[in-house]
């Protein structure tokens, strides 16, 4: 399980945004929805009703099985029932882990897609004891606590990034 | 799904193995499948090798998604097992300590970082490392062999992005 946090508040994400910017929101609905809600329905609503109520054009709320797919990224862009909305899409918010974020820059190479998330690394998840990060990525600084790990508020505290939802 | 994992030589994992000792052979078969480290068909005939070499599997068990660690919290293996080799990534493994903190763990995969995949492409790009692993990143392997790297560059991230 990839376990990512936000690289910025809510404030931060508008100014990467221009009022008249056709948006999509795409979100990963595997790892990044364990992520505190960061991703899933729980994060597509989050972020898509804050961009309505603030006045922002967010024309299409995709979810999206598993981000780092790029096959099913690609579908996207392909398929009659969302084709339009990508082909005339200003920029993409994804909520996922990187490789999502990167998957879909692969895909829609001429759209600006905004990079929301930092991924930390992989760990585990458990009903009882929630997610937990384990093994951080190359360049991730974080203290570990064995195969118990470390909760994702836990990890964004010793960063001092925000978690979960926007 | 996300972590691309490799097979380790299979003399470096029987050499972590009692031969006097029945085993268990645990497999993740989800994202390990990707990299053809394990899941459905190579788990079988990594189970194969080790019987070959004369190792006794008490329990072979495929696993939907080890990392979500639900799945283990619920399995019951063979009380004479005391050795489980696991073909998953670091995430699974740390999850399986914590439920079976008395049991050796095997590690049968090294994990390299994390991927982008296309079926389409018939590739895995590590697109971010684990430490020890960083001289790798942006390598594209063939789909299902992590053992193989894919010639010429199919998954490319446009300039700027």
């Amino acid at each position: 399980m990839i376990i990512s946090v936000r690289r910025f508040e809510y404030e931060t994400l508008k100014q990467q945004l221009k009022p008249d910017d056709k948006i999509v929101i795409l979100s990963c609905n595997n790892c990044a929805k364990k992520c505190n809600g960061l991703g899933g329905r729980v994060g597509l609503k989050a972020l898509g009703d804050k961009l309505d109520a603030d006045g922002y054009n967010v024309t299409l709320r995709e979810l999206c099985g598993v981000a780092c797919s790029l096959d099913l990224i690609r579908k996207r862009a392909n398929e009659e029932a969302t084709r339009q909305f990508f082909e005339e899409a200003d920029v993409i918010i994804p909520l996922s882990c990187e490789d999502g974020e990167d998957a879909a820059a692969m895909a829609f190479p001429h759209t600006r897609v905004l990079k929301v998330t930092k991924t930390l690394g992989i760990g585990w998840g458990s009903p009882t004891d929630g997610v937990r990060l384990t093994t951080p990525l190359a360049g991730v600084e974080l203290k570990m606590n064995g195969p118990e790990g470390i909760t994702i508020d836990e990890a964004a505290q010793q960063l001092g990034l925000p978690a979960g939802a926007f | 799904m996300g972590a691309i994992t490799r097979l380790r030589p299979m003399d470096d994992v029987v050499a972590e193995l009692d031969p006097a000792e029945p085993l268990a052979v645990i497999s993740c078969n989800n994202c390990v499948k990707v990299a053809g480290s394990g899941g459905e068909g190579v788990w079988e005939a990594f189970c194969d090798e080790l019987t070959a070499r004369g190792f006794r599997i008490e329990d072979r068990v495929l696993i939907t998604n080890p990392c979500s660690r639900g799945y283990l919290e619920n399995l019951t293996l063979s009380p004479a097992v005391k050795t489980v080799v696991l073909m998953a990534c670091y995430g699974a493994q740390n999850g399986f300590k914590t439920v079976f903190p008395d049991l050796k763990l095997v590690s049968a995969t090294e994990t390299l970082g994390l991927f982008v995949v296309s079926k389409a492409d018939d590739v895995v790009k590590l697109m971010m490392p684990f430490p020890g692993y960083e001289h790798l990143k942006g390598t594209e392997f063939k789909l299902g062999d992590t053992r193989t790297v894919s010639k010429g560059e199919k998954l490319v991230m446009a300039k700027g992005a």
